[in-house]
């Protein structure tokens, strides 16, 4: 049987999406009606803090609703599918497919910006490919004492 | 590595469905895993072989490449 370890998971993963969203929602309001309107940049990270903030405050109450609504059956299903030891390694694999993607596209768009004369987006990509691999060693160091 | 998985689930008549669920997996793995396109871990290696009460070197079969 199983021990609902996965929606647990997805319960707490749920609240720091609420609370992220009602943070972003909230900051993205209050910035709104205390900037300037001759603010620049600032009013537009405004709107765009209060739309990621309702965005996945939407997503969140969505998904609640969902699974309020679904039978005790499919959420079981659901968890098993969630925690089959295939599907956690196709998502693995997937995932290291994805990030070696990553630093071939920081690359070639590293090179582009740097051709088009954009150096702070070339340096940006570069940057990018540079956080990666420090993430990458500090993993693999972390993973290295753990198992 | 091979395994009589399908033989053994045959035998006793299970389907791929049933034994999904008393696995806790999802029937895709129990036919990847007939199939022999995906090895499983060490611990459903144990789970399947006390599911059907035999060791685990009755059900899968290691071929050195």
């Amino acid at each position: 049987m199983l021990n609902g370890k996965v929606c647990k998971k997805n319960n707490k993963l749920l609240g720091i999406i609420f609370g992220l969203g009602i943070f972003s929602l909230v900051i993205g309001i209050v910035m709104c009606f205390t900037l300037p309107e001759d603010a620049g940049n600032y009013n537009h990270f405004a709107g765009m803090l209060s739309g990621f903030g309702t965005g996945i405050l939407a997503v969140a109450i969505i998904k609640t609703l969902k699974d309020k609504f679904t039978s005790k059956e499919k959420l079981e299903q659901k968890e098993i599918e969630q925690n089959d030891e295939r599907n956690i390694e196709i998502s693995r694999m997937s995932y290291t497919i994805v990030a070696t993607a990553s630093y071939i596209i920081f690359a070639i768009l590293s090179m582009v910006f740097s051709f088009l004369g954009y150096g702070i987006a070339t340096w940006l990509c570069i940057a990018a490919i540079y956080i990666e691999v420090i993430i990458f060693f500090i993993s693999y160091k972390i993973f290295e004492k753990k198992i | 590595m091979k395994n009589k998985l399908e033989i053994i689930r045959g035998e006793r008549g299970i389907n791929q469905e049933e034994l999904a669920k008393a696995l806790a997996v999802s029937r895709q793995t129990i036919s990847s895993l007939e199939n022999g396109r995906y090895n499983p871990s060490i611990l459903l290696a144990f789970k399947i072989a006390r599911y059907f009460q035999l060791s685990i070197e009755d059900i899968f079969i290691y071929e050195e490449e």
